[in-house]
């Protein structure tokens, strides 16, 4: 059908051709219309043929003659339908014609009939027109058309017809709704002035030039709608490279023109390049465009969309860009910041790397499609929508709005929300909102950063723990501050309170809050002196019963005793000092009490002693007298009758008893008044007890009473001061034959107790002791019921024997049963056997030793020592000396006598002698010229440096201490007698 | 000082003790025993002061010297004889009833040449008084 109606068309215009339609169109006017068709050109006849344009040409009556195939498919009439039977106006929208036809007749001034002279007047007229119209289809359809008119004139120019050229203007409208699908961004982009939007048909023809165009062009839209192409205003330079380049890279050729600037998109290829547009004044200005090819529903391209922005700006946004900063670029190019851009209602258009990472979309998955809401958890965004309601007092719908409606108020929006990833995990997000806004600061969309919270999160809930066990510590740590009795404090480094416990306030009468910040010596009587105090704990670490006197609000002063030190933090700074400070009043009260209780006591105890020394002495006086002519009347010549002599005796024995009674008494207050030298050295209890036997022996022989004292098969040996040991044992002895019954037993025993310990008791066969006087015993001047008896004694012995042991490291103690008799007994420290002392370089010094000095004389060495034990250790070393020989004394006095004598080379003296000291012995061999030049040397158990000292200073040679060393005391004594010697010779 | 002279006529051979004590009965029993010894000559004074001036005056072989004394102690009395050249060299024997340890070792330190506590014992005592003697006259010996 088409083909024969064209053909008929090019028949009629060919002017030859068929019969029956000569009697349509006379002759003439059928050339002319061929002339005039022949005339239009290339161009037209181009239009004329194409099935895009509906060409329909008419008689001057408005009859269609030519209707061609253009106009078939876009009418849906075949030419034969309309050919000789209607006008133009017959297929057009009969209100449009109207409404055209009254337009008119205003514009002209003119009355025109609604009709085909309506369509055509201005043709007529010689007036180019082109309008809009709508074409009513065969099947009733409509469909908006542009046509334009012009008028088929005769070579004397009389209108001999019209020629009606109609585009299908549906494919615009189209291009115009797939504006709109391609969404609010692009329709904000087409709209906006930043952008020229250009949209062409198929063929390049701009159809759409929008006010961003016209801005950046020059053009108004009415210069090139229909006119020309975007190539016509693109440089040409420019677009002769594209189209080389892209025939080399799509390997086809393609022309210089419209083609070249859409070829890619022609073909479905996205298309974003860069092109130098030519405003309608010349100038220049480089563009980024993009161009989007226009399809129909067929999928057929009925246009190009080519939107441009002028790079110039872009530049400058880039620069701008770039001066925003490193940081949102960064951010936004991240893969741990979603970056989510939507446009104005919510539709994300971007969605970065970071957002495909951790929601688990792929761009392509979310890009126009869903909302940031739809990811969200529905639940929160409702509660915000909810929340944001109440807080800005408008409603606000649960979804998109909900999480853009802050930032598209302009108001900056972060929060907290929780994303749900593709595979329906979720996952907390903090989430910062920006709105989009072009130059007019119209929003165009929205730009949602979000950071996973997760591990911020899992932080927090951390922390959230951690904080709690440290409020659960502080709580602690402040229960143990604040239970404490004393006033505590911590100040910063300084002095400035940084934390008080109650107490502290109580001490201070302020407040916790009064006293944080303020300086600590404020709250003492002596502010110099509490500031010192925390200087000296910076100074030294920590001070110790540092007394102060605190001084609270009221005047209340109250003494405290602070104990400071200073803390840090876990790298070692500094903090600060922490003080203790204690109540001392009621201390410092009891101190006082206790000081004054002491003294009286010391008094009464000085004054116990002094009295019993003055006692002491006054009836000394008097018994000198009583017993000196006592002993002078006895010894009287002529001698006494044996009456007299009698009552001399009585005298005598009652006078010496008395004296007896005084020492006693004298000795315990030289006890208790701590005036008893002890001289602590190991003692042979073997040799000590055989002493003592033979002092009390006579004594118990006097009452018939057997003495059986122990075999000493091991020799022990305890530390003891010998003299006061003998006073012990012999005061012992003494009781137990004093207090026994005629012809009745002492045994004494001897025996290890403990590892260290070494008990000697002694037991007597007498009446015993009940349990109360066993309680008494001990006690000064209780003798125990003896009252009655007939024995003599002030009691004071065992009171003195137990001060004695006790002295000495020992214990003392007595068992009894009345009627069988009592056990007293003693412990002593032992001690190890002082030849056994001896190491094994000295038992080789003694070893060596025996080797005499051919060249030394002969010589003599005297030792006075009490103590048998070291009697026999210095025998023993000097028995390897074949050419010293050795004298002894076993007391100061006889050793002076010896030394007199004798005249030995050297003299061994020791300190603690029974009757007089080491001294005096030396002072006296000192003074007498016969044994001033024999050199001393001091041997005693008195090791401390002063006794060293002050024996040096008395004059003696050496000072050697027990226990005694072998090699040391050789050298001594070799030294000692070289001076000897050496004196000897000077003598001579 | 004549009166003292008169009393104490000096012979060639009697040894010449002196013995100061404030107690009349201890002065007393010390005459009746050294009245036993008919070799020795026995000079008293009641109180420090006295003793030193006669020291002084007579040159006593040997002193007898009590402790606690009316005006000065013996001990301050030992210390001013020593001082003296002509004195120096007489030992003096302490007679005390203060018997303390503690007494006996400062007496010596002191410079006494013995210490001796009261009650006097009369065997103890002529032995002192004995050892005083020879110390004296060994002392003289060198001094010739």
């Amino acid at each position: 059908m088409t083909v024969l109606t064209k053909d008929a068309v090019m028949n009629a215009g060919s002017g030859g051709g068929a019969g029956e339609k000569q009697g349509v169109l006379d002759s003439g006017t059928e050339f002319q219309r061929q002339e005039t068709l022949l005339k239009t050109g290339a161009l037209q006849d181009a239009i004329f043929n194409s099935a895009n344009f509906s060409s329909i040409a008419t008689d001057a009556n408005g009859v269609i003659q030519i209707f061609n195939v253009g106009a078939e498919r876009m009418l849906g009439y075949t030419a034969a339908d309309v050919l000789n039977k209607i006008t133009p106006a017959d297929i057009s929208d009969p209100q449009e014609v109207i409404a055209r036809a009254k337009a008119l007749s205003v514009e002209l001034d003119t009355p025109i009939t609604p009709g085909f002279e309506a369509l055509v007047f201005k043709a007529s007229r010689g007036i180019e027109d082109i309008y809009e119209l709508t074409y009513i289809r065969k099947d009733g359809s409509r469909f908006p058309a542009i046509v334009s008119v012009t008028a088929l004139r005769d070579a004397q120019d009389a209108i001999i017809g019209y020629l009606l050229i109609g585009t299908d203007n549906t494919a615009r409208k189209h291009a115009e709704e797939a504006l709109v699908k391609a969404g609010a961004l692009q329709s904000a982009i087409f709209n906006s002035a930043n952008f020229s939007s250009i949209a062409t048909d198929a063929n390049g023809v701009i159809q759409i030039f929008n006010v961003g165009a016209e801005r950046m062009l020059g053009y108004t839209a009415a210069d090139v709608l229909n006119k020309i192409t975007p190539a016509d205003i693109s440089d040409p330079q420019e677009v002769i490279a594209r189209a080389k380049a892209l025939s080399v890279e799509l390997d086809t050729p393609i022309t210089p023109g419209f083609e070249a600037l859409v070829f890619k998109a022609s073909r479905g290829i996205e298309d974003i390049y860069e092109l130098t547009y030519i405003r309608k004044d010349g100038s220049r200005f480089p563009a980024i465009v993009s161009v989007t090819a226009l399809r129909d529903a067929q999928d057929a391209i009925i246009g190009y969309l080519l939107i441009g922005t002028d790079n110039t700006a872009r530049k400058q946004a880039e620069e701008a860009l770039v001066k925003a900063g490193a940081l949102q670029s960064a951010i936004f190019n991240s893969a741990n910041f979603s970056s989510i851009a939507t446009d104005a209602k919510g539709v994300i258009q971007i969605f970065n790397v970071g957002a495909e990472r951790m929601l688990g979309y792929a761009a392509a998955d979310v890009m126009n499609k869903i909302t940031p809401a739809d990811i969200s958890d529905p639940q929160e965004v409702i509660a915000r929508a909810k929340a944001l309601s109440a807080e800005l007092g408008t409603p606000i719908a649960p979804g998109f709005e909900a999480l853009v409606f802050k930032a598209s108020r302009g108001i900056e929006d972060i929060y907290e929300l929780t994303y749900i990833r593709k595979d329906g995990s979720r996952f907390p997000a903090v989430v910062s909102v920006t709105a989009l806004r072009d130059a007019q600061d119209a929003i165009i969309g929205y730009l949602l950063i979000g950071t996973d919270n997760t591990a911020r999160k899992q932080i927090e809930e951390e922390r959230k723990q951690l904080d709690q066990r440290l409020r659960d510590y502080q709580f602690y740590t402040r229960s143990l501050f604040e239970a404490n009795i004393d006033a505590l404090m911590t100040t910063d480094p300084s002095g400035i309170i940084s934390d008080v416990n109650k107490q502290m306030e109580a001490l201070t009468g302020c407040t916790r809050d009064e006293l944080i910040g303020a300086p600590f010596k404020n709250y003492f009587t002596d502010p110099e002196r509490a500031e010192a105090s925390i200087k000296q704990v910076l100074a030294e670490k920590k001070v110790t019963n540092y007394e102060l006197t605190a001084r609270a609000r009221d005047g209340k002063e109250t003494v405290v005793s602070y104990n400071a030190t200073t803390f840090y933090d876990r790298d070692r700074k500094l903090q600060g000092v922490f003080a203790a400070a204690r109540d001392v009043t009621e201390r410092k009260r009891l101190d006082v009490e206790l000081e004054r209780a002491r003294s009286v006591a010391e008094k009464a105890n000085l004054a116990k002693s002094e009295f019993l020394s003055s006692m002491s002495h006054e009836l000394r006086s008097p018994l000198n007298a009583i017993l000196g002519f006592g002993q002078l009347m006895e010894s009287d010549s002529p001698p006494p009758t044996p009456a007299q002599k009698e009552s001399i005796a009585q005298i005598l024995q009652a006078g010496w008893h008395l004296l007896k009674l005084i020492n006693e008494i004298l000795d315990l207050a030289k006890v208790e008044s701590g005036q008893v030298p002890l001289s602590q050295e190991p003692v042979s209890l073997a040799e000590v007890m055989l002493e003592c036997q033979g002092m009390i022996e006579p004594q118990a022989q006097q009452r018939g009473i057997k003495l059986n004292f122990p075999r000493f098969d091991i020799p022990y040996f305890v530390q003891a001061d010998r003299t006061r040991l003998k006073q012990i044992l012999i005061n012992l002895l003494s009781n137990a034959i004093k207090y026994n019954r005629e012809q009745g037993t002492v045994v004494v025993d001897c025996a290890k107790s403990a590892p260290e310990r070494i008990r000697i008791s002694v037991r007597d066969s007498g009446a015993g002791l009940s349990p109360e006087q066993l309680a008494q015993l001990f006690q000064a001047f209780n003798r125990l019921g003896q009252e009655a008896g007939g024995e003599e004694g002030t009691g004071i012995g065992l009171v003195v024997a137990k001060r004695l042991v006790e002295l000495m490291g020992g214990s003392i103690g007595a068992e009894s049963s009345v009627g069988v008799g009592s056990l007293f007994w003693f412990e002593l420290i032992s001690a190890a056997d002082p030849l056994l002392v001896m190491d094994e370089s000295e038992a080789a010094t003694m070893a060596q030793a025996p080797v005499p000095r051919a060249s030394r004389p002969h010589s003599s060495l005297l030792y006075v020592e009490d103590n048998p034990a070291n009697m026999k250790l210095v025998e023993q070393i000097i028995a390897r000396q074949p050419d010293i020989s050795l004298l002894t004394a076993v007391n100061g006095h006889s050793g002076i006598q010896i030394a007199r004598d004798q005249q030995p080379d050297v003299i061994l003296m020791d300190i603690n002698l029974p009757d007089i000291t080491g001294f005096d012995a030396l002072k006296i061999l000192r003074a007498e010229p016969a044994t001033a030049h024999i050199p001393v040397i001091a041997v005693s158990a008195n090791a401390m440096q002063l006794d060293i000292e002050r024996g040096v200073k008395a004059g003696f040679f050496r000072y050697i201490t027990k226990p005694i060393k072998v090699d040391e005391f050789m050298q001594a004594l070799n030294v000692a007698l070289d001076f000897a010697r050496q004196k000897a010779g000077e003598r001579k | 000082m004549n009166k003292d002279q008169a009393q104490v006529p000096r012979a060639a051979s009697p040894r010449t003790l002196l013995y100061v004590d404030d107690n009349p009965a201890d002065r007393k029993l010390v005459e009746t025993i050294v009245a036993r010894r008919p070799e020795l000559r026995l000079l008293t004074a009641v109180n420090g002061n006295s003793g030193i001036e006669l020291a002084r005056a007579s040159r006593p072989d040997v002193l007898l010297m009590d402790i606690n004394l009316p005006d000065i102690s013996g001990f301050k009395a030992l210390e001013i004889l020593r001082s003296e050249p002509a004195t120096a060299h007489i030992p003096a024997i302490a007679l005390s009833v203060n018997a303390m340890p503690l007494n006996v070792e400062s007496g010596l330190e002191a410079g006494f040449f013995r210490y001796m506590t009261k009650p006097i014992r009369v065997d103890e005592f002529m032995q002192t008084l004995d050892a005083a003697l020879e110390f004296a006259a060994s002392q003289s010996a060198r001094s010739k």
